[in-house]
């Protein structure tokens, strides 16, 4: 079981931001931002929180729990 | 000067900065060369009464007052949003390397200098302040090439994406961290084999410290102005919650690491106890743990 993520769809939704310009808005590093869409950092409760609150989405339409194949 | 005004937001600090340590740098290239002729001269002619008369105190007093100045206009740099390259890369490990070399150069010099006297050939010596010398012409170099990317403003981030932690700083502190540590291990391992016959006196021991301090006070001075960074910021998370959980595995895995390289030291000192040299686990421990922590945490940042 993985977390899995739709960051970077959102970002790209979102006037093809760049992960540079969602860690400056949540307050985090590039690399930071860049770990957790390669799925390699699960992020703490309150940043995840911060990330699906800039784009106005629920946790849940962010992040999701993924088998090991990658399936929902 | 035209061009300074690319540079982004207000830098009027900054740009003081890079005027200095441009006046400086210039004036350490070219002492570079007055450096280069000294020694020409001085192993033409070892005349012992006139050895000291050559200016090469100067030099000394300039490069100390270069690297001074070209620090804090890293730092600055780094807090408008410098990114990191491989220009900065270099320049910056140049410049440690060539600043931790003050120490030994003089050192070196010293030696020469009573050697002389003795008709010794110090032919390590010269090689040390030949190849020192070397870095010195890398360092100024690419620190030229530093200056003018600054001036042009190009090495920044764009204001709309500079980070809330400066992850830039945080890269290059690991990779000073890296050459500090090595450099320090083997200044240790150096002093270690070359002192066994010696007996220490506790101003050996002071001596031996001291130049420890010195290779590690880059190292140092970076870590105490991202702490001083870091108490300035109002917000209860002090540190990127990602570089918190790298730190700790860095921390860990220094630690592990450590035994091993400990317990060969502690062979070493077993074997040959009551050794003068046994007081060196601290440099060993020290400088071993610093470049297994740099290392790790620098694989971990670019592994993202």
């Amino acid at each position: 079981m993985e977390l899995g993520n739709n960051i970077r769809r959102l970002r790209f939704d979102n006037n093809e931001m760049s992960q540079e310009e969602l860690a400056a808005a949540v307050g985090v590093t590039r690399q930071t931002i860049h770990a957790i869409e390669k799925g390699k950092f699960i992020p703490s409760t309150l940043l995840a929180f911060k990330i699906a609150g800039f784009f106005g989405k629920n946790v849940e339409e962010v992040f999701h729990i993924t088998d090991n194949h990658g399936k929902k | 000067m035209g061009k300074m005004t690319t540079l982004p937001g207000p830098h009027s600090r900054l740009r003081t900065l890079i005027i200095i340590t441009l006046v400086f740098l210039i004036l350490a290239s070219m002492w570079i060369f007055y450096d280069l002729y000294a020694y020409s001269q001085m192993r033409a002619n070892p005349v012992p009464e006139e050895f000291p008369d050559n200016g090469l105190g100067i030099g000394l007093i300039i490069r100390i007052l270069l690297y001074g100045s070209f620090a804090f206009m890293m730092f600055r740099a780094f807090e408008n949003g410098l990114k990191t390259s491989p220009l900065t890369v270099i320049c910056t490990l140049t410049g440690v390397v060539s600043g931790i070399a003050i120490v030994p150069d003089w050192a070196a010099l010293v030696d020469i200098y009573h050697d002389y006297r003795g008709a010794g050939g110090c032919i390590m010596e010269w090689t040390w302040l030949f190849i020192s010398l070397a870095v010195q012409l890398t360092f100024c170099i690419s620190g030229f090439l530093l200056i003018f990317s600054l001036m042009k403003g190009k090495t920044f981030a764009t204001p709309t994406a500079k980070p809330a932690v400066n992850e830039a700083f945080f890269e290059i502190t690991q990779y000073v961290g890296i050459v500090c540590g090595l450099a320090g291990f083997a200044f240790t391992v150096f002093a270690d084999v070359s002192l066994q016959g010696w007996k220490f006196g506790s101003w050996l021991i002071k001596l031996l410290l001291f130049y420890c301090l010195a290779i590690i006070l880059p190292y140092i001075s970076m870590v105490i102005f991202w702490l001083l960074r870091i108490a300035r910021r109002a917000e209860a998370n002090l540190y990127d919650e990602k570089q918190k959980h790298d730190l700790a595995l860095a921390g860990l895995t220094a630690w592990l690491a450590s035994i091993p390289v400990m317990a060969v030291v502690f062979i070493f000192d077993y074997a040959d106890s009551g050794s003068e040299t046994d007081s060196l686990w601290l440099p060993y421990y020290m400088f071993s743990t610093l470049s297994v922590f740099s290392i790790s945490l620098l694989l971990r940042f670019k592994k993202g």
